[in-house]
């Protein structure tokens, strides 16, 4: 298969959807419960840390010149070896964040949204739409991404402008109350979760074509989406004050419910629900592009095309057996941060530090 | 709800697998058919209410000491 191009613009557009995704509506509740209302400075921390890990993910992004992610893996560790590898990391990753955010997106609308309708049919539709596109290719996702790109910013600035005049800065007082533990503490969730999900990136330099260009699409993304999150948490802190925060599901889809100007002006949050339903849809398709790729690697397939609805069928009904109810969910959302953290930063430098020995060794034997 | 959609699923794969035949691509055929069987036994076992063990039981066990560890530290 020909990998398709996609321009630095439509990535960058694509990553920022990827990390808005359920991350919107999920962090502000999980932020607040550890940072309280300081929640805002782990924001800008997490953002910080995050460019810490960017040199990293570059580096390996220039190690593999022109192989895909996945071949690369097989050159790294031996055919058999890597596709073990290879296999565990996308079972235990893409396709579990694949199955997990399926059942987020159940979660949310059969909770706050359409409250009559059973989970199934509403993943059925989404998957169908999902499927299209991961088959359609790299390419296509980039256009559409382009067009939708500006209706979420839209209805981004709608919801959120709008909520200014309700804000108190009271709220967000005293700062560092309980000092800088549990700041970092919520600054290290959020860095794992959406933040170091951004190593499945790297399976997408071949669509981008070059290190450099991939870095930029990287870091653009990350500026965005980042001051998207602390204008949010910002502005859901100071309207509904930490302690509400903590304790609704989805902060930031209450916090645009209260909007009311002059009794004409209000119920934003089905635009917050349209924008969250868009962002999820990219998230999905990135996850099962990834998933699919990668498998097919493992598999020995040249059409990855093929896995796309075995793969979505296992994924809709895992998702409905994943937790069992919202306090299954609460639980599961404290460890994930420590079991991704091993995908996300572990397995990055294991596979840095491997290439950098192989090019050493190859190198030696040339000269010899 | 899930036993109309087990069928929609098989359809829609049938039908990928005849245009597969057609290209000769048999290890597609194969590697698909073995994920898709999985998937559809997965869907007649929950029709059945048989309890199936979540992926994210597992990794709590694994990771809540960390958990608890990390948080109490930096609580104190």
């Amino acid at each position: 298969m020909i990998t398709q191009q996609m321009t630095t613009r439509q990535a960058a557009m694509w990553f920022i959807l990827f990390q808005l995704g359920s991350a919107f509506l999920l962090l502000p509740r999980v932020l607040a419960g550890t940072a309280k209302q300081d929640a805002w400075l782990s924001v800008l921390i997490a953002i910080g840390a995050f460019f810490l890990l960017v040199p990293l993910y570059t580096a390996i992004a220039k190690q593999l010149e022109e192989t895909s992610f996945s071949d690369y893996i097989l050159e790294l560790f031996g055919r058999i070896g890597g596709k073990l590898l290879l296999c565990g990391f996308i079972v235990g990753y893409p396709y579990l964040l694949y199955i997990i955010v399926l059942r987020d997106l159940s979660d949310f609308l059969t909770t706050s949204f359409i409250t009559e309708t059973p989970a199934e049919p509403i993943l059925v539709l989404m998957m169908s739409a999902v499927i299209y596109i991961v088959r359609s290719g790299a390419a296509v996702i980039g256009r559409t991404v382009e067009i939708l790109f500006f209706l979420v910013m839209l209805l981004f600035a709608f919801g959120y402008v709008s909520l200014i005049p309700s804000a108190e800065v009271t709220n967000l007082m005293p700062v560092l109350e309980h000092g800088w533990n549990p700041v970092l503490l919520a600054a290290f969730t959020m860095l794992i979760f959406p933040y170091s999900e951004m190593m499945l990136f790297l399976f997408l330099v071949p669509n981008i074509r070059q290190a450099r260009r991939w870095k930029k699409a990287v870091v653009k993304s990350a500026l965005v989406s980042g001051s998207m999150f602390l204008l949010m948490t910002l502005l859901t802190i100071s309207v509904l004050s930490d302690g509400v925060v903590s304790n609704i599901m989805y902060p930031s889809y209450f916090a645009v419910r209260t909007i009311s100007i002059g009794d004409f002006y209000e119920r934003f949050e089905v635009l917050v629900a349209v924008l969250w339903y868009i962002t999820i849809f990219y998230r999905l398709s990135l996850f099962l592009h990834v998933s699919v790729q990668g498998l097919a690697v493992v598999l020995g397939l040249q059409d990855p095309r093929p896995l796309l609805i075995p793969l979505s069928l296992i994924a809709l009904v895992m998702a409905n057996i994943i937790w069992p109810n919202t306090a299954g969910y609460t639980a599961a959302l404290q460890v994930w941060p420590f079991y991704s953290m091993f995908f996300g930063i572990f397995l990055p430098i294991l596979i840095w530090m491997v290439g950098i020995f192989k090019r050493a060794k190859n190198s030696i034997s040339k000269e010899n | 709800m899930l036993a109309p959609i087990l069928v929609l699923f098989l359809v829609a794969a049938l039908l990928e697998y005849r245009s597969l035949k057609i290209q000769k691509r048999y290890r597609e055929i194969i590697s698909s058919v073995i994920l898709l069987a999985a998937g559809l036994t997965l869907g007649i076992l929950r029709l059945l209410h048989v309890e199936i063990p979540s992926p994210m039981s597992g990794i709590k066990t694994l990771f809540q000491p960390i958990s608890h560890l990390l948080t109490r530290l930096l609580y104190i």
